[in-house]
């Protein structure tokens, strides 16, 4: 797999963070003081067993969800204190989901769920279809699908779309949570692919899997339990130390 | 490194679109998605729209169809096809065909109305229009409903209601006659049974029964029965107007009604427009909207709800709540707007023709009513506002999503707060307290009722804001059965949809008990000042002096054992025409007995003429009444003036009987006017051309006394007097008098059915009243209001329930799979409309009752306008009861017929 060297600037980084849920006896520790850096051309993978903290990181990353304490910063930014309306503008410019029920607006087209974000951003319609064509090239999709709503769509291409609404126009970080979860495995294995492609092409991405398989796709590959990471390696060495971690 | 980093991120150029380019485009956004979500969910859109389009197809339906009274309405069945009408208004004999065709171009035809005297058993006096029988089919003033036109003389068309009193066919013979020329009779034969205009009151013919090529059959005293229509194609213009009305006609032109702004000195806002009352529109239009609103709030809640996940995949691409509230509003403003749209189309071509088909069953014609393209754009933009406010509250909701639950499909908790219901509470108890404390302190003027509107209407949303706290309270009860328990935390968990809800039952069931009280309370009030016309079960007919004794000698043929007696009084005080043929004046201190019948007689002509020597009706006065000789016992009057009136005296009260004087109580003195060493001075006048001719003056013994003189009970017909003379007195003294009503006493009370038959037989202008008693408007009134807070109330409940039961599908099939009964959703729906209707009706009652007291209190206070002048305020226990026991038990009994039993085992989508 080859690994895009861009700028070591990270896109996404990670300082200290941590998240409880509850208070008293009911307390939970869903993150502790994680520190993660993801470069553009990089692909992490996040795995761990249930209740690990994966997708609270995710969350977290994705401006979704606000720390009880740390810090993270999306190409530069300090999301971490920003009010709801500048959150919603990091998540519309700069970050991308991809989630494992693929999550398509079901009254939209592929094309318009793509250009969903850039719409939300004050873009015109006719703005958007550039950006949107250049996306829909970018997973491998036609301009034909553009015009069919996801309910006529396979779950394949389905996912393929959310993926490319996550990294539509300026967007750089996609986070994917489980994005193969509802998918055969060769179709998981063709939205990894798509997944890795756009890492080299320049994004950078933060991927969430129980799969070993898929995390095989990853440059690095993090390992959590109980809300803070165990042990990182590259991703050849996932299997020793995926049964180490669930050991 | 995090100094570079960040200061790289600032570097990072911000491509933001023009502001209001980007407030235009999130809004296309929201309406393209909003449009695509009710083509989705048409079922709950189509529910939206019945309840935002049906309050403005019904007021649209209304306004239009109460909008006969225009001018471009009236045309019709003024001219028919003609383009003008011309009547004499004086000289009538002078006029014909060929003298008015000499005066404008066109084909003049002459159109007479009257009466006709026929003979049906009875010999009666039916209204009938005459014209050239081969005008007939084209003037356009008549629709042939069944048989053919007249062809010969002898040939009539009569009214479908006409024939139907008189059970007559077509081909029957109906003798006829002329009915101020005595002469033979003349078999005319039915032919067609024909529809006339259904407003009597404009254009020639109306009110006719009969249609008959003889006019000169027709006898009328009015020279404007007779009209002159004149046929061409060309309009008639102003300056043919001022032609023929420079020869003493009275001309129309049907262009310049249509056009008014034609006429000189007059502009199109002289015209008379729709006679609709616009405040008691408003009034109900905006109830109805603002109900509606509320009926819809459920629904929008539950589309919140359904698009959750939608509208968490939107935030989660960046979307301000801003934006996600659009998604929500933006499909309220579609809805509303179609909704208001279709509601006023469909109104305004329901309103156009509801005149025309209820004319169509009453047997007459009329056409459509004027378009109300005004009140119709209000309601249309008032369906979309109303829309958009039911939406208000979920969009609300929406806007502060739990993204992360909301995309992982987990439940979220509902937020309580605590300022709305504190605030709400506050101003309840305000407003029902300066209601209250208005209605029994002040006197009933307009500021005050206005205040007291306002703090009402305050009240109830106050009420409103607390049944939050109320519904919260539902959901706490631990010890109550498991579908009750169940019903109240589901009506508590889904705030949005029930507090809607219930707020609509709550409004609806408030204004029910304020209007129920004003109504009954006013029932109380007039009851208590009702006094019946004559004894019960008897009768009194009035009417014109020559149709009343028509119909005596009817009732006479019919039942000879009634016994039937004119009462008369002096000068002729019910005459129908532009004068009275006779009048009597009592002739006050420093006039002559010709200024004073002169003055009598000026007075109802011209309101600026010098009244001083006017007793006259229009001012300050009834008809002295004549009391047959025989009878002057059973007035009840003090002895001295018993004997004065015995004595061929005359007896005055002051002031008199039944007399309204306003503003303020009566002033003008009888004593001090007329009484000159205890005698009056009467004198009657004779009409002579537009003049009046005093005969000899009468001066005659008089008694003066007040109206509490009098003892005994009176019926209520002799409540309107100036006094009294005897018959023998008034006929030796040569003052003319004239009938003005009979009483019909009969040997048992007068039945309906006897009534009803009589009627049917009565000349037109003659009617038998019986008296029965006080009859209060509650019985009617309130079967109505219960009907439609009954319906609203239930419809509100069903909703809401048949929402719930949807939502709560998943959770009814896990209690299913884990052992409940199959009829746990039926009692669990019966328990979920049953709690909503409890805890709306009661709070609404409550609220209404409290307003309703306060407005009873103070409109019974008044001397005027149905007050009665002290406290009067009557609550309708009995139809409140009703409206609560009722509107729960149907309301339960219709969840539970709409619940499925067996619900599936369905897989629990989160």
């Amino acid at each position: 797999m080859a690994r895009h060297a861009e700028a070591d600037i990270p896109v996404l980084i990670l300082e200290k963070l941590s998240r409880i849920h509850g208070s008293g006896e009911l307390t939970v520790h869903a993150l502790r003081r994680i520190n993660l850096a993801v470069r553009a051309g990089e692909l992490i993978a996040v795995m761990g067993p249930s209740g690990s903290g994966k997708s609270t990181l995710l969350n977290l990353a994705g401006a979704l969800d606000k720390p009880t304490s740390g810090r993270v910063l999306i190409e530069g930014e300090d999301v971490t204190s920003m009010r709801p309306a500048a959150l919603a503008a990091v998540r519309r410019r700069k970050v991308g989901f991809v989630f494992q029920d693929f999550n398509l607006v079901p009254s939209l087209t592929a094309a318009e769920n793509v250009s969903l974000p850039l719409e939300l951003d004050g873009w015109s319609p006719r703005r958007t279809r550039q950006p949107v064509a250049e996306a829909l090239d970018a997973v491998g999709l036609s301009g034909q699908v553009g015009d069919r709503y996801p309910s006529e769509l396979s779950g394949g291409q389905q996912q393929r779309i959310a993926i490319a609404r996550s990294l539509v126009g300026p967007r750089r970080l996609v986070l994917a949570d489980e994005p193969t979860g509802a998918l055969d495995t060769e179709t998981g294995d063709q939205i990894m692919a798509v997944l890795r492609e756009r890492c080299d092409a320049g994004a950078a991405g933060l991927l969430v899997t129980h799969e070993p398989r898929h995390a095989g796709w990853a440059d690095r590959v993090i390992f959590l339990r109980d809300g803070a990471v165990i042990d990182s390696a590259e991703s050849a060495a996932v299997d020793e130390r995926l049964m180490r971690s669930i050991g | 490194m995090t100094a570079q980093i960040v200061a790289a991120g600032a570097r990072r150029a911000d491509r933001t679109a023009d502001p209001a380019v980007a407030w235009l485009n999130s809004w296309r956004l929201a309406f393209r998605i909003g449009w695509r979500e009710i083509r989705r969910a048409r079922g709950r859109s189509a529910l939206i729209m019945i309840m935002v389009g049906a309050p403005v197809l019904l007021i649209i339906a209304a306004v239009t169809g109460s909008n006969s009274g225009s001018n471009s309405t009236m045309v019709p069945e003024m001219f028919g096809n003609a383009q003008a009408t011309v009547q004499a208004s004086k000289d009538g004999d002078h006029w014909n065909t060929d003298r008015v065709g000499a005066l404008i171009s066109g084909r003049v035809v002459q159109v007479t109305g009257g009466e006709i005297g026929v003979s049906l058993g009875d010999r009666l006096r039916i209204a009938a229009v005459g014209m050239p029988i081969g005008e007939m089919s084209g003037s356009g003033l008549f629709r042939l409903r069944s048989g053919h036109w007249p062809t010969a003389d002898d040939q009539i068309m009569i009214t479908r209601d006409f024939a139907h009193r008189h059970n007559l066919r077509l081909g029957a013979t109906v003798p006829g006659f002329s009915w101020q020329q005595p002469g033979p009779t003349t078999d005319l034969r039915v032919v067609g049974i024909v529809a006339l205009p259904q407003d009597v009151s404009v254009g020639p013919g109306g009110g006719a029964e009969v249609v008959t090529g003889r006019s000169r059959m027709i006898t009328t005293d009015d020279p404007s029965q007779v009209s002159y229509l004149v046929f061409r194609t060309a309009p008639v213009s102003y300056r043919e107007i001022q032609r023929l009305d420079s020869h003493g006609l009275d001309a129309t032109s049907r262009y310049l009604v249509e056009h008014p702004e034609l006429v000189p000195g007059q502009d199109a806002g002289d015209q008379q427009e729709s006679s609709a009352p616009v405040a008691f529109y408003v009034l109900v239009g905006g109830g109805l909207l603002f109900e509606a609103m509320l009926l819809a709030g459920p629904a929008f809640a539950i589309a919140a709800a359904r698009q959750r996940h939608t509208m968490g995949l939107i935030a989660s691409n960046g979307a301000v709540h801003k934006q996600l509230r659009r998604q929500l509003l933006g499909q309220a403003l579609l809805l509303g707007v179609l909704a208001g749209a279709i509601g006023a189309g469909l109104g305004l071509v329901s309103g156009r023709y509801v005149s025309v088909v209820s004319a169509w069953l009453t047997g007459s014609w009329a056409p459509p009513n004027a378009l109300a393209w005004a009140p119709a754009v209000v309601a249309f933009l008032g369906a979309a506002v109303a829309a958009v406010v039911a939406a208000l509250l979920p969009a609300r909701g929406v806007g502060e999503l739990d993204l992360v639950a909301v995309l992982r499909r987990r439940p979220t908790a509902t937020r309580s707060r605590t300022f709305g219901p504190l605030i709400g509470s506050v101003v309840l108890a305000g407003g029902l307290a300066v209601t209250l404390g208005l209605g029994f302190r002040a006197a009933p003027e307009m500021t005050p009722r206005y205040i007291m509107g306002g703090c009402t209407a305050a009240a109830f949303i106050g009420a409103m804001l607390m049944l939050p706290w109320l519904i919260t309270a539902l959901g706490r009860g631990s010890r109550l059965p498991l579908s009750i328990r169940l019903a109240g935390r589901d009506i508590a968990r889904q705030a949005a949809r029930s507090v809607p809800a219930m707020s609509a039952v709550l409004v609806a069931s408030g204004m029910f008990a304020v209007m129920g009280i004003a109504i009954a309370t006013d029932d109380h009030a007039e009851a208590e000042t009702y006094t019946p016309f004559t004894a019960m079960g008897q009768g009194t007919i009035q009417g014109s002096v020559d149709d009343m004794q028509a119909a005596a000698n009817i009732i006479r043929g019919r039942h000879p054992d009634w016994k039937l007696t004119p009462h008369s009084s002096l000068g002729d005080p019910d005459y129908g025409g532009d004068l009275p043929s006779s009048t009597v004046a009592l002739v006050p201190k420093g006039c002559t007995p010709q200024q004073a019948v002169t003055a009598e007689t000026q007075a109802d002509r011209d309101p600026d003429a010098d009244s001083r020597c006017a007793n006259g009706r229009s001012d300050y006065s009834e008809p002295v009444t004549v009391v047959p000789d025989g009878q002057l016992g059973t007035i009840g009057l003090p002895a001295a003036a018993a004997g004065v009136l015995s004595e061929g005296g005359v007896v005055l009260v002051d002031p008199p009987l039944g007399l309204q004087c306003s503003p303020g109580p009566c002033t003008q003195s009888v004593r001090r006017t007329y009484l000159t060493d205890n005698t009056v001075t009467l004198v009657g006048g004779t009409r002579k051309g537009d003049a009046y001719v005093p005969g000899k003056p009468a001066r005659l013994a008089a008694a003066v006394i007040g109206p509490d003189d009098l003892t005994g009970t009176r019926p209520g017909w002799t409540g309107y007097t100036s006094g009294w003379i005897s018959a023998d007195a008034a006929s030796k003294a040569g003052l003319p008098s004239t009938v003005v009503l009979w009483t019909v006493d009969a040997p048992r009370p007068i039945t309906e059915a006897q009534e009803k038959t009589i009627d049917e037989v009565l000349p037109a202008n003659a009617q038998l009243s019986v008296e029965r008693g006080f009859h209060g408007q509650l019985a009617t009134a309130g079967r109505v209001l219960l009907g439609i807070a009954g319906a609203l109330v239930i419809i509100a409940a069903l909703i809401s329930t048949a929402l719930s039961q949807v939502e709560a599908r998943p959770d009814l099939a896990t209690l299913t799979a884990v052992g409940a009964q199959p009829g746990l959703r039926r009692r669990f729906a019966a328990a979920q409309a049953g709690i909503l209707v409890l805890v709306g009706v009661v709070v609404g009652q409550l609220v209404g009752i409290l307003a309703g007291i306060g407005f009873a209190a103070s409109n019974s206070r008044g001397d005027s306008g149905g007050g009665v002048g002290h406290l009067v305020v009557t609550v309708p226990w009995q139809l409140s009861g009703l409206l609560l026991v009722g509107a729960v038990l149907i309301a339960a009994v219709l969840a539970v017929l709409g619940a499925w039993s067996s619900p599936g085992l369905t897989r629990r989508l989160g």
